[in-house]
């Protein structure tokens, strides 16, 4: 319908390109990085570019001191991992193609976080402004029962429900997401090589709900909710027991062998909420006179863009 | 309150006698009652106006004085009375054959010498000259032109008061709330001028008597009908014509008026398509305004009016329609209509020379549906959605005449709205999809249906306190109920004027407004989606408070008059959609919303208007800020309003050469609109281990500016009296100098470089009228 709307309003119209009155913009230190209490911190670097730039976004910054604090005490330094590298494709959004690749570098910390603890970074570098984030790790997750029903001989496309029940913490907002994975093995064929190596794969899967505490996904087929992530948080039980259940689609019974399929279940500080949230907006965005104002991705990062957020995952295993 | 008109009371009636003059003043020609209608006595320095429905009251001291009856546009009428008993005096004005340059105005009440604060009047015949878009004359265009009231976007006919949304309007033709005044996805106004009597916008100083918006009262007054002879008007415009027909039933008794509109665009496609054509589709809208006036005597009238219209829009593309990816069994449909329809019933009684009543009936319904379908060969896919709302009102308001110091307004009103804030159908059927066939057809309810009662109290006084302090004191008390919830609130009013001099005068007032209904809008566009919704257990009414102070003169005799004035409003409990979400997400629309906003507005008006005289216009000047919070909002920091409008200013001219031929001329110029744009890019985290995005940063909400707005249109009208009829051909010129004005920006690619684009709607665009009076 929008569409429509557009093309009857747009015959009339026209188009130009005009300078807009924004200032310049000073490229400002981003900060990646979740904390979890199963992994040591591990933060990455890289800077913003003004809008109107026709340069890609430079790498990611390898040359700036961060210092880690928990609960306000300096721990110290974090390090350049050059261990730890990683390539990531670049795409311009989610709907769009991909741009590039890089390598991503990340500072390092030796220690595990602790749940129930605040960590803080200040991080300086000559060419930009200091940028300072905190988060507290949430609490271990309260796991009273995971139960899965496979609805096998069902004639329904939605062949399982997956039962989580846990207590919810009455003493703090609480935050949490949930996601199904399926670990695979499949074939990688290098280009131009006559022979492939075999790689695990993981995809997330949609899950199906009508749980009221989320917000967010797509109504779909009588549930209020469809999606790969189920965010929510507390404000409609907390402090209490909770029992949230989800429809899948992935046929249980026809599972591979070697095939894995599990729940990550994790508790987010605020801050990732805030920010995961935003960014499933973000993408869903239709900005035009006829659709939404834009949605500005959430930062904790003062001074700077980004997120620096605690987690507390499990992972509760369905198959094998 | 009552202590106080009880020692005024006393005090007068305690020294001498007094008696009362009232009646009905009308036009001449057609018997038209005449609304603010200025009566008075120079001697006494003493005087009123009539209200609504042409009546008037005026107690005086026993004596003999001469009464002067005085309104724009007519000839001044004077009668000497001997009072020594009470007085019917109806009053036919004529209309005014010359014009005048030097016309002493000291003796009628001018805006320097009234209570009102904040309220401008707009005669009908100055709308009529301002140059049209599409040769479409537009009553809330004009209002769009005065200070304080801001358009959105290019061509729309929305307008915000003093920061105000556009749903904080209250639009009332003939006392009947319009909820969509949009025809065109909001191009042109569900007003028909040639059914037009009156038309005065309130932005601030509200008396009692109003009450359920926070920023302005707009009060559309039709036209009664024609009570001495049988007169028609008709016009044919670029994209409408136009037939208004008005005849007495029994003269001077009964008369009746029917007005109706209609678009053709729809009828020109359809005869230009090729019959062999894969597509069809078409758009129109109509307006039907009716009117009866039945006058059973001189105590009691009676009125039932009505509206009805309707926009129509459907698309139909068949074996494809050349349409991408398409293929020859493809079928696409789509429709979307919304309209109003209102009704009412008006009994006015006068139960002495003193006490006026009227008493109103309404009913007006709102609402828009939309259907879409498309099928092929393996998959057929249909959606369907409506939304709307219907009240009923009773409303009785009690006008009565103290005495010359003292005028008592008082009344309640009750209304029962039905809300179907809508439900969205689906149905997609695939019955050869790869693995299992798919058949789904849900209905998504996005809100139960909700009923509210709705009504309120209200006493005003107006009072003279001496020669120079005026001061209208009242309260209007709100009372509305929904799912076992009442909101009650006691809103205090007040508006007072100090008369320096004859020329100068200083104004200030007060005022407590507030809002039981929400209008659910994310779009800049005035759509026929946006929703109407109630205050709710969970979502509270919209409030506000509003202080202005004024000053107000007038020069060359009162021929050109000036006001300066200054406001600021806080408004409380706004709501807005929550980031992302819009009327599509099918949730409850008490989930998608953010609630407990915050709105402030605060600016300066200047206003320059000549009324009278071969040139006629004003110039207006509105400096404002303003700005919203909401707590989940742009990270709850203050963002400035999309239309928070640093400077606008309007300019608006007409001039009369002679008989033959008159012209107008309007120059707009406006600050950019607030937009959220994107300052610069960055990298997001990693996604499912594989990727990164470039996420865009906006900063701030609403941030940067769109390029500023102006425009210069220019429109002459060639009248020729023939000999059954007279006949105008009016021509006029649209963005005479072909400004690229910003509808939308965004960012874009342009030859590997990144920049800002802009679409504008209208380029340069004359259009030809042709309309006979006969």
């Amino acid at each position: 319908m929008k569409k429509i709307i557009i093309i009857c309003l747009f015959l009339f119209s026209c188009e130009k390109v005009v300078d807009l009155n924004i200032p310049e913009h000073t490229p400002m230190l981003v900060v990646n990085g979740m904390l979890d209490t199963d992994s040591i911190p591990s933060i990455f670097l890289s800077s913003s570019q003004g809008a109107f730039s026709n340069n890609p976004i430079p790498g990611c910054i390898l040359d700036a001191n961060v210092l880690l604090y928990e609960d306000d005490v300096l721990l110290g330094q974090m390090i350049l991992d050059a261990n730890q590298v990683d390539t990531f494709m670049i795409l311009e959004d989610s709907w769009y193609g991909q741009i590039n690749t890089e390598s991503i570098s990340y500072y390092t910390y030796d220690i595990n976080p602790k749940a129930g603890s605040t960590y803080s970074i200040d991080v300086s570098h000559t060419d930009y402004e200091s940028v300072y984030a905190t988060t507290t790790i949430p609490n271990n997750i309260e796991l009273i029962d995971f139960n899965v029903i496979d609805n096998a001989s069902d004639t329904s496309i939605y062949n399982a429900t997956l039962n989580v029940v846990f207590q919810d913490n009455a003493n703090q907002n609480n935050y949490y997401r949930i996601r199904l994975f399926l670990q695979t093995e499949g074939e990688y064929w290098e280009q131009g090589s006559s022979d492939y190596e075999v790689v695990r794969k993981r995809s997330s899967l949609p899950l199906y709900s009508n749980d009221p505490s989320l917000s967010q996904g797509i109504p779909w087929d009588g549930y209020t909710f469809s999606g790969r992530t189920a965010l929510f948080n507390d404000n409609l039980f907390n402090g209490q027991e909770k029992e949230i259940s989800f429809d899948m689609e992935y046929k249980v019974a026809g599972i591979e062998y070697g095939d894995s399929l599990f729940l990550q279940f994790t508790s987010f500080s605020e801050e990732a909420y805030n920010y995961f949230n935003s960014i499933e907006l973000n993408r869903d965005q239709f900005i035009s006179p006829f659709g939404t104002e834009p949605v500005p991705v959430f930062s904790n990062v003062e001074n700077g863009i980004g997120l620096f957020a605690g987690g507390n995952s499990m992972y509760l295993q369905i198959l094998p | 309150m009552v202590i106080l008109i009880a020692n005024f009371s006393f005090s007068q009636n305690s020294e001498t006698n007094f008696f009362t003059i009232s009646g009905f003043v009308s036009d001449s020609i057609s018997g038209e009652s005449l609304i603010g209608v200025n009566v008075y006595s120079d001697s006494l320095k003493l005087g009123t106006s009539t209200n609504n429905f042409g009546f008037y009251s005026l107690t005086l001291p026993e004596g003999e004085f001469e009464i002067i009856f005085s309104f724009v546009g007519y000839s001044n009428y004077k009668e000497k009375l001997k009072l020594n008993k009470d007085i019917q005096l109806n009053v036919l004005l004529p209309i005014e054959t010359q014009f005048i340059d030097e016309i002493v105005l000291n003796d009628q009440v001018s805006q320097v010498k009234t209570t009102e604060t904040s309220v401008i009047k707009v005669p009908v015949s100055q709308i009529k000259s301002i140059p049209a878009f599409l040769g479409e004359i537009d009553v809330l265009k004009s209002i769009q032109l005065l200070p304080g009231v801001q358009s959105g976007n290019e061509g729309a006919s929305g307008f915000y008061v003093r920061g105000g949304g556009p749903d904080q309007n209250l639009i009332l033709l003939d006392g009947v709330p319009v909820y969509n005044s949009s025809h065109l996805f909001g191009f042109f106004s569900v007003f028909n001028i040639d059914a037009i009597k009156n038309v005065k916008l309130t932005k601030g100083g509200f008396p009692a008597r109003f009450g359920g918006r926070l920023s302005s009262i707009l009060e559309i007054d039709m036209k009664e009908g024609n009570m001495k002879e049988f007169q028609g008007q008709a016009s044919l415009g670029v994209i409408s014509s136009k037939l208004t027909l008005e005849s007495p039933i029994v003269k001077d008794k009964v008369s009746c008026i029917i007005s109706a509109r209609r678009t053709y665009a729809d009828v020109l496609l359809n005869a230009l398509q090729p019959r062999d054509s894969d597509g069809s589709g078409g758009y129109y809208f109509y307006d039907l305004n009716a009117k009866l006036n039945y006058k059973i005597s001189n105590r009691d009238r009676i009125y039932l009016s009505g509206y009805f219209g309707d926009d129509i829009f459907n698309l139909n593309f068949n074996d494809g329609g050349g349409v991408d990816n398409l293929d020859d069994t493809d079928e696409f449909d789509f429709g979307l209509g919304w309209g109003n329809k209102t009704a009412t019933f008006r009994w006015n009684h006068l139960f002495n020379d003193q006490l006026f009543a009227n008493t109103t009936l309404t009913y007006s319904r709102y609402a828009f549906d939309i259907d879409q379908g498309f099928s092929s060969g393996d998959y057929n896919f249909a959606f369907g959605y409506i939304s709307g709302l219907r009240d009923f009102g009773a409303k009785i308001d009690f006008e009565y005449s103290v005495n010359s110091k003292h005028a008592i307004k008082f009344g309640t009103s009750y209304t029962y709205h039905d809300f179907f804030p809508g439900q969205l159908h689906l149905d997609f059927e695939y019955p050869n999809a790869t693995f299992e066939p798919i058949d789904v057809d849900t209905v998504f309810k996005f809100s139960e249906d909700l009923q509210a009662h709705d009504s309120f109290l209200y006493i005003e006084d107006e009072i003279q306190i001496n020669e120079r302090l005026n001061v209208n004191i009242g309260s209007h008390l709100s009372i509305f109920s929904i799912k076992q919830k009442n909101y009650s609130k006691l809103q205090p009013r007040f508006s007072g004027r100090y008369l320096i001099n004859e020329k100068w005068s200083l104004k200030c007032s007060y005022a407590e407004m507030q809002q039981n209904l929400h209008l659910l809008t994310n779009s800049s566009v005035g759509l026929p989606t946006d929703i109407w919704v109630p205050a709710t257990d969970t979502v509270a009414p919209q409030q506000s408070r509003q202080i202005t102070f004024s000053i107000n003169t007038n020069f060359f005799n009162g021929l050109l008059e000036s006001s300066l004035e200054g406001y600021y409003k806080k408004m409380d409990n706004l709501i807005a959609y929550k980031e992302g979400a819009s009327f599509f997400d099918a949730q409850s629309w008490e989930s998608s919303i953010e609630t407990e906003g915050e709105g402030r507005s605060y600016g300066l008006e200047l206003f320059l208007q000549k009324t009278k005289g071969k040139t006629t216009g004003w110039f207006g000047y509105t400096l404002s800020w303003t700005d919203r919070k909401f707590d989940h909002i742009n990270f709850a920091n203050w963002y400035p309003y999309k239309y928070d409008r640093r400077h606008d200013i309007s300019i608006v001219i007409s001039h009369k050469f002679n008989d033959k031929i008159d012209c107008g001329l309007t120059w707009v110029y406006g600050t950019g609109n607030a937009i959220t744009f994107p300052q610069a890019t960055y990298w997001g985290m990693p996604v499912e281990g594989t990727y990164i995005e470039v996420i865009d940063y906006y900063g701030d909400r609403n941030s940067t500016r769109m390029n500023s707005y102006h425009r210069l249109d220019l429109g002459v009208n060639f009248n020729k009296q023939k000999e059954n009829y007279d006949r105008t051909i009016s021509l006029s010129i649209y963005n005479v100098y072909n400004r690229k004005n910003p509808f939308f920006v965004y960012l874009d690619e342009d030859s590997n470089q990144t920049v800002a684009r802009q679409v504008s709607l209208f380029p340069i665009i004359p259009s030809l009228t042709y309309s006979i009076r006969f």
